[in-house]
C-alpha cells in the first residue's frame, strides 16, 4: 500500500489543536481585478475570528469563496481537516457554514419560523410539519435571546430582531461555522451588547465565528484572533493582547498615516448648490404606497468646496442625493443652483440648469452597458449637442474620443460595448458623460466603488481640478479614508436625519461614526447644534 | 449594417431563389405586384409594434384596432342614398366592348340633372320591386347628354321611367382623418396606462385586443360592412398602382417576357410608396434624432436612461402612439382593399405576424434593438413564406407551422451566432 494521502483513520484521533476550517492559498480574480491572492485563513472551534481589512480589501469575496457563492480560481479549502471543495453555496450550508449577509436575506412576506427553515423545511410525507418546526424555532430563537414568537410574521420585526433570527436560523441548522458580515451596522448601541453577548455564548458551544466588521472597537472587545487582509493578500495576524486600535489601521493601512489623497483647498465662492427644507419621501415617485414623512435636511454647497455625505447603510444618502437630483420625490423645500430654484420632480430641467448625478449602481442605473463607449458618453449631453435633435455623429465621436484623452479611458474604440470595460474605466465614462453636460454643481454616488486603485487617484484628482476651476461637489461615500481625505466638510446622516455637519479641521473618524450611529455627537460646534436641534 | 440584418435578407433571397427554382410563377409579376402590396401592408403595422417592441413593450393590440379603424372608416364615410324629385325616360342604351373584352355601358336620357356623380343612382319600377343601377358618369367626350353606367342595362328598355338618386356620404379623406385621429388616442391611452398607471404593456394591449374587437362587432352588429361599388375612384388611387417598375430577367424565369433581357414591368402599388415613405421617417427619426437614440436607451435600461435625463415616458408613450397610428392607417389600407370589414374577423392574429416579422428583423423583445430595414425584410420574408406555400400547392394548413417554424430556427440561428461572437471575444 503506497496510500500517502493524508485521511486519518477513523480510529486516530484529531490532533489537538486542528483547525475547524483550514484556507490556504487561496486565489481569485475578477474581470480586471486581483480579488484575492493567495490568502489563508485558520478557524478553530470555540473560536472568535475576526477579519478586517479596507472597503475592496477582499473580505467579502473571501467569505463567498468560503459559503460556496464564488469558486476560487485556485487554493484549498479544508473542514475538519477534510479537503472540501463548494459548488454551491447549498453546499457549504451542508457542509455547516451559516453566512449572515450584511443585507439580511430573509422574506418579509413569511413567518420567523418559516424563514428559520427556508430550504430545509421539516416535513412529515411531504407535508409541512408546522408544529415541529414551530417548536425548534422557539428553542433557537430562545438560544439567541431573541423574544420574537416563531409565528410572527417577519415583517413586524425590528432590524436587530431579524439579525437575531439569521444567526437562530444558524444555530438550528447546527452550523460549525458562522460568518456575520457587519452585523452591527445598523444596530443601536444595546443591541449590538446584546449581540456580542450571543456571539459569546455560540463561541462557548465550539461554533467558530468568523466576524467582519469595520467598528474596531467591538473587535477589541470580541475577537481571540484579528486576521488583517489588505489588497486581497494576508497582511498580518494579531492575537490576544496585541489587538488593539491602531496595531490594526496600521496592519490595514499597510503604512503609518500616508494619505489617499492630498486635498488642496480652494477658495471658496459664492453659494452654488442650496438646499432648503427637503424633505425627502422614502418610496420612489411611482410608489403607491404613501410615503412617510421625513425630516428636513438644509445645506449650502460654495463654489471650489467638496461636501462628503457620510452615514451608515440605511441613512438614506442616496435618497438625498436623487431627491436632491428630482428622481425622487420630495415633500417640501427647494434646491437651487446659483439662486435659481429648480423646478420639482425634474430631472431634465436639473440637467439643464447646471446639476448633474454619478450614480452609484453602474448597471443598474449609471450606464447603458450593452451599448458603446461613444453612446453611453454623449448620451446625456445630446440635447445640448449643436446639432439638436438631430443626431451629429461628427460630433458624438469627436467629444467622445476627447473624454477619452481627457479621463484616461482605457478602451479599444469608441465603438466598445462598455460591459467589457473595468469598473474604473466604466466609471470614468460615466464621469464623462455627465462632464459633458458642464454641470456647476456635480453629485456622486460612491465615486470609487468597484474602482481600481490607480482609477481612484486620477478620480481624485479630477474632482480636485474640478473644484479649483469652481465647481461645487457633493459625494456620497462609505469609504471612511475617501471622506477624510477628499472633503472639505462633511455632513453625516441618521437614518435621514442630519447628525454632524462638520468641517475639515473636526473630522475624524471617530466624530464622523459618532455621528452616523446617533451618538449626540461631542465635536459639535454651534453649527451642528443648530442642525441636530 | 449588422450582421444579423444581412442574416434576413440572405433569408428572404434564399426563400425567393427556393420558390422561383421549384416554380417559375413565383416571379409573376401579377405575383410580384400582389406580394409588393401585402409586404407594404404588413410591413407598416411591423414598423409599428417595432418601435413598441424596442422600448421593451408588447402590442397586442394591432389587429384589433385594424378591424375597428376599418369599421370605423366605413361608418364615418357613411355612404347613403338621397331621392330627388328629378325624373326622366330612357331614351336609349348602348353597349360598347373594348379590346381587352371589358364592356362600357352607356344611357341617354331626356332631361338634364345638374349633375350626375359617379356613385348616383337611377331607381326604376321592375318586375321585382325598385332597382337601381349604379351610375359611373356623365361623358363628355363628344357625346353630349349621354351618361355611363356601371351595372349591365340588360333590364333597362327604352322609355323607362327613372328617378335620379343622389349618393352622399363625408369626404374619404376627412374620414380617413377622423380614424388616424382615433387611432392615435388609442396609442396615447396606452401609453398613458403604461407609463403613469405602471400596468403592464401586455396586459393592457391584451385588453385592448378584446375591447376594440368587441366594439367593433358591437357597432355594425356583427355584420359585414363595406363600401359596397361607391368611392370607386378613391379606391382606385389608394390601392392602384403607383408607378411601372421595370426588374430584368425575372420575365425568362416567368416566362412572361422571353426577349434579351427579360424585362417585365410591375405595377408598384400606392402602398409600397407609403411603406418606403413610412420607412424613410421611422429610419430618419430612429437613426438620425436623438430621440431616437432615446427611444433605444429607455428599451435598454429604462431606468439609466431615467437617470441620464431621457424623457423615458414620453418616448414609450410615442411609441405606443406610432404603433396604433400605424395600425390605425394599415386598418384604413387594408379596408380599402378588402373592400368590405367582417368585424369579428378581420385583422385577426395580424398583431402576431407583426411581432413575428419584428423579432426576425432583428428586434429584441428585452428592448433597446432593432432597425427599420430589418423589419421590413421580416416583413417579406413572412409573405414570401406564404406565397411560395400558395404557389408551390402546399395545403394551406401548413402555413402556420412553416411560418412558425421559420421563426423559431432564424431566432435560434440568432442566438448561436451571438453566444459564438461572444465566444470569440
Amino acid at each position: 500500500m503506497s496510500s500517502s494521502f493524508p485521511i486519518l483513520p477513523s480510529h486516530v484521533a484529531p490532533m489537538q489543536d486542528a483547525p475547524l476550517l483550514d484556507l490556504a492559498g487561496i486565489t481569485k480574480s475578477f474581470p480586471g481585478v486581483q480579488a484575492l491572492d493567495n490568502v489563508s485563513m485558520r478557524l478553530s472551534a470555540g473560536e472568535v475570528l475576526a477579519l478586517v481589512g479596507e472597503n475592496g480589501a477582499g473580505k467579502s469575496t473571501l467569505m463567498k469563496v468560503l459559503a460556496g457563492i464564488v469558486q476560487p480560481d485556485s487554493g484549498t479549502l479544508r473542514l475538519d481537516g477534510e479537503p472540501v471543495r463548494f459548488r454551491w453555496p447549498i453546499e457549504a450550508i451542508r457542509a455547516g457554514i451559516a453566512l449572515i449577509h450584511q443585507e439580511l436575506n430573509l422574506h418579509e412576506g413569511l413567518s420567523v419560523a418559516e424563514n428559520l427553515f427556508l430550504g430545509r423545511e421539516l416535513h412529515c410525507w411531504g407535508w409541512r410539519d408546522r408544529q415541529r418546526m414551530n417548536e425548534r424555532a422557539a428553542e433557537a430563537l430562545q438560544q439567541v435571546g431573541c423574544g420574537a414568537s416563531p409565528t410572527d410574521p417577519l415583517a413586524n420585526l425590528s432590524v436587530a430582531a431579524r439579525q437575531l433570527v439569521e444567526i437562530a436560523r444558524a444555530v438550528s441548522s447546527d452550523a460549525k461555522v458562522v460568518i456575520m458580515d457587519e452585523p452591527t451596522s445598523s444596530l443601536t448601541t444595546t443591541e449590538a451588547e446584546n449581540l456580542f453577548g450571543v456571539v459569546e455564548s455560540l463561541a462557548q458551544r465550539g461554533v467558530g465565528i468568523v466576524y467582519i466588521s469595520h467598528r474596531l472597537g467591538e473587535i477589541v472587545r470580541l475577537a481571540d484572533r484579528v486576521e488583517v487582509l489588505r489588497d486581497g493578500r494576508n497582511a498580518g495576524a494579531l492575537t490576544g493582547d496585541a489587538i488593539h486600535h491602531d496595531a490594526m489601521v496600521s496592519a490595514m493601512i499597510g503604512r503609518e498615516s500616508t494619505k489617499l489623497f492630498d486635498r488642496r483647498e480652494v477658495v471658496r465662492g459664492e453659494v452654488r448648490l442650496r438646499v432648503k427644507d427637503l424633505r425627502v419621501a422614502h418610496r420612489q415617485s411611482f410608489s403607491h404606497k404613501r410615503p412617510v414623512q421625513a425630516p428636513a435636511i438644509e445645506f449650502d454647497v460654495r463654489a471650489g468646496e467638496i461636501v462628503a455625505i457620510a452615514g451608515l447603510v440605511g441613512s438614506r444618502r442616496s435618497e438625498l442625493l436623487e431627491a436632491i437630483f428630482g428622481l425622487r420625490d420630495s415633500h417640501s423645500g427647494s434646491v437651487s443652483i446659483d439662486n435659481h430654484e429648480l423646478p420639482r420632480n425634474d430631472v431634465r430641467s436639473a440637467i439643464r440648469c447646471g446639476l448633474a448625478l454619478v450614480s452609484e449602481d453602474r448597471k443598474a442605473t449609471g450606464l447603458l452597458v450593452h451599448s458603446n463607449v461613444r453612446e453611453n458618453t454623449t448620451l446625456a449631453s445630446l440635447e445640448a449637442a449643436p446639432r439638436s435633435p438631430w443626431l451629429d455623429r461628427q460630433w458624438q465621436s469627436r467629444v467622445c474620443a476627447d473624454s477619452i484623452e481627457k479621463l484616461r479611458i482605457k478602451t479599444a474604440s469608441q465603438s466598445t460595448i462598455v460591459a467589457s470595460l473595468s469598473g474604473g474605466n466604466q466609471q470614468k465614462i460615466s464621469l464623462a458623460k455627465w462632464l459633458l453636460c458642464k454641470p456647476r454643481v456635480l453629485l456622486l454616488d460612491e465615486p470609487t466603488r468597484g474602482v481600481d486603485v490607480g482609477a481612484k487617484q486620477e478620480i481624485y484628482q479630477l474632482l480636485q481640478r474640478l473644484s479649483e476651476q469652481g465647481m461645487a461637489i457633493v459625494f456620497v461615500s462609505s469609504e471612511m479614508e475617501e471622506v477624510l481625505a477628499l472633503a472639505d466638510r462633511v455632513l453625516v446622516l441618521h437614518e435621514g436625519v442630519m447628525r454632524g455637519d462638520l468641517s475639515r479641521a473636526e473630522m475624524s473618524e471617530d466624530a464622523i461614526m459618532r455621528c452616523a450611529v446617533g451618538i449626540e455627537s461631542e465635536v459639535g460646534t454651534n453649527r451642528e447644534q443648530s442642525v441636530c436641534k | 449594417m449588422q450582421i444579423k440584418n444581412l442574416g434576413i435578407f440572405a433569408l428572404l433571397i434564399a426563400i425567393v431563389v427556393f420558390a422561383t427554382v421549384l416554380n417559375g410563377t413565383f416571379v409573376d409579376p401579377a405575383n410580384l405586384k400582389t406580394l409588393v402590396r401585402d409586404t407594404s401592408l404588413y410591413g407598416l403595422i411591423s414598423i409599428g409594434v417595432a418601435f413598441v417592441i424596442m422600448t421593451g413593450g408588447i402590442d397586442l393590440s394591432i389587429g384589433s384596432v385594424i378591424a375597428l379603424c376599418g369599421v370605423m372608416l366605413v361608418q364615418v364615410i357613411n355612404i347613403r342614398y338621397e331621392k330627388t324629385e328629378y325624373e326622366f325616360r330612357i331614351v336609349q342604351t348602348r353597349t360598347e366592348e373594348g379590346a381587352d373584352g371589358t364592356k362600357r355601358y352607356f344611357l341617354q336620357l331626356d332631361g338634364q340633372a345638374p349633375t350626375f356623380r359617379d356613385g348616383d343612382r337611377l331607381v326604376y319600377r321592375s318586375t321585382t320591386g325598385e332597382s337601381a343601377i349604379n351610375l359611373r358618369g356623365e361623358v363628355f367626350e363628344g357625346r353630349p347628354g349621354w351618361i355611363e353606367s356601371r351595372d349591365s342595362l340588360r333590364t333597362i328598355r327604352s322609355g323607362m321611367s327613372v328617378t335620379l338618386s343622389q349618393i352622399r356620404y363625408t369626404p374619404p379623406l376627412i374620414a380617413c382623418g377622423v380614424v388616424l385621429g382615433f387611432a392615435a388616442l388609442v396609442g396615447l391611452l396606452h401609453g398613458v396606462l403604461i407609463t403613469k398607471v405602471h400596468l403592464q404593456p401586455f396586459v393592457v394591449t391584451l385588453c385592448g385586443l378584446l375591447v376594440y374587437r368587441g366594439l367593433a362587432r358591437v357597432w355594425t352588429g356583427d355584420d359585414q360592412v363595406g363600401l359596397l361599388s361607391a368611392l370607386a375612384e378613391f379606391k382606385q388611387v389608394i390601392t392602384g398602382a403607383a408607378f411601372d417598375l421595370p426588374i430584368p430577367f425575372i420575365g425568362f424565369v416567368s416566362g412572361a417576357n422571353p426577349s434579351s433581357f427579360g424585362w417585365v414591368w410591375i405595377d408598384f402599388p400606392v402602398t409600397g410608396v407609403l411603406l418606403a415613405i413610412v420607412a424613410w421617417m421611422a429610419w430618419l427619426f430612429l437613426s438620425r434624432t436623438i430621440w431616437g437614440r432615446y427611444l433605444l436607451a429607455t428599451g435598454e435600461n429604462e431606468q439609466a436612461a431615467r437617470f441620464s435625463g431621457v424623457p423615458t415616458d414620453s418616448m414609450v408613450i410615442f411609441a405606443y402612439v406610432v404603433c396604433a397610428l400605424l395600425a390605425g392607417l394599415a386598418g384604413i389600407l387594408f379596408t380599402l382593399e378588402w373592400n368590405s370589414v367582417q368585424p369579428n374577423s378581420s385583422g385577426a392574429f395580424y398583431e402576431l405576424y407583426a411581432i413575428a416579422a419584428a423579432v426576425l428583423g432583428g428586434c429584441s423583445l428585452r428592448g433597446g434593438r432593432g432597425a427599420v430595414l430589418g423589419v421590413i425584410a421580416g416583413a417579406a420574408v413572412m409573405r414570401c413564406l406564404y406565397k411560395a406555400i400558395v404557389v408551390l400547392g402546399i395545403p394551406q394548413q401548413w402555413e402556420m407551422v412553416i411560418i412558425g417554424t421559420a421563426l423559431l430556427l432564424s431566432v435560434v440561428t440568432d442566438e448561436l451566432i451571438r453566444r459564438y461572437q461572444a465566444f470569440q471575444r
